[in-house]
């Protein structure tokens, strides 16, 4: 489950205990922007780790259960960042264009790698999952 | 050739801090001017075997592999698995021209098939 799924899991956990229970009200009790918080459960705007570990703590989750979240982010946004149309095969350049720090773009390849979800096939092409199958 | 056992990795919750203390303690000397950011350490000696440090994700924990230089890695991990290891990293071209792959082995301990750059 992604962050974002699970502040939507939670959303509508305390609207089906109250039906008038509105995001206003759920951004207040995450002390977030309401408009921000919004963006982000309709997929507009990226959960940062920083954001993750705060309403975690918010949301009561345990350590472990943030730092998967914060790590599967991190997958999220390395596997955008080599789909992008300039992809360099270089965790530096990885570590610029998601603002991520490098010893974490470096875990999000070895869970990417792991899962399967990306190929290194040569020194230069690494490839999502989905484009790997089409050949 | 033989498959010798070329690297050593320390995969550690806090890279930072495990190479601080080893180049404190050894006087070891670590360069990340890769492609990849990976801390080598070089021991500063002909003899022995270089290593690196690597970051360990959430859910794994402290640990050292070995690394042994083989020709094919295709094949020594079809060997591998026929004799009981399990493909956790599969085959990665790496941006420097070396590739690897990391198993279990059927002890599970986790080890790295190196093939130098060509």
């Amino acid at each position: 489950m992604t962050f974002r799924v699970l502040l939507q899991t939670e959303f509508d956990r305390r609207r089906s205990a109250n039906r008038r229970y509105s995001l206003r009200a759920f951004a207040r009790s995450l002390s977030v922007d309401h408009s921000a918080l919004s963006q982000i459960l309709r997929g507009k705007r990226r959960v940062t780790v920083r954001s993750i570990r705060t309403l975690g703590r918010r949301l009561a989750l345990d350590a472990l259960a943030v730092a998967e979240h914060c790590a599967a982010e991190n997958e999220s946004a390395v596997l955008d960042a080599i789909g992008r149309p300039n992809f360099r095969a270089d965790t530096r350049w990885l570590s610029t264009m998601s603002g991520i720090p490098i010893d974490q773009v470096n875990i999000a390849l070895q869970r990417l790698l792991r899962k399967g979800a990306i190929v290194m096939q040569s020194r230069e092409t690494w490839i999502r999952r989905v484009e790997a199958e089409r050949g | 050739m033989g498959n010798p056992v070329v690297q050593w990795q320390i995969v550690a919750k806090d890279p930072e801090a495990v190479t601080r203390f080893y180049s404190a303690l050894f006087g070891w000397t670590i360069n990340a001017s890769n492609a990849l950011g990976y801390r080598v350490v070089e021991t500063g000696n002909g003899r022995g075997i270089d290593g690196g440090v690597w970051p360990s994700p959430p859910e794994g924990h402290n640990l050292v592999q070995l690394f042994v230089e083989v020709d094919d890695i295709d094949a020594a991990l079809a060997k591998a698995t026929s004799l009981g290891a399990t493909v956790i990293v599969p085959k990665s071209e790496l941006p420097d021209g070396d590739a690897l792959a990391i198993v279990l082995d059927p002890a599970g301990l986790s080890f790295g098939m190196y093939r130098p750059r060509q």
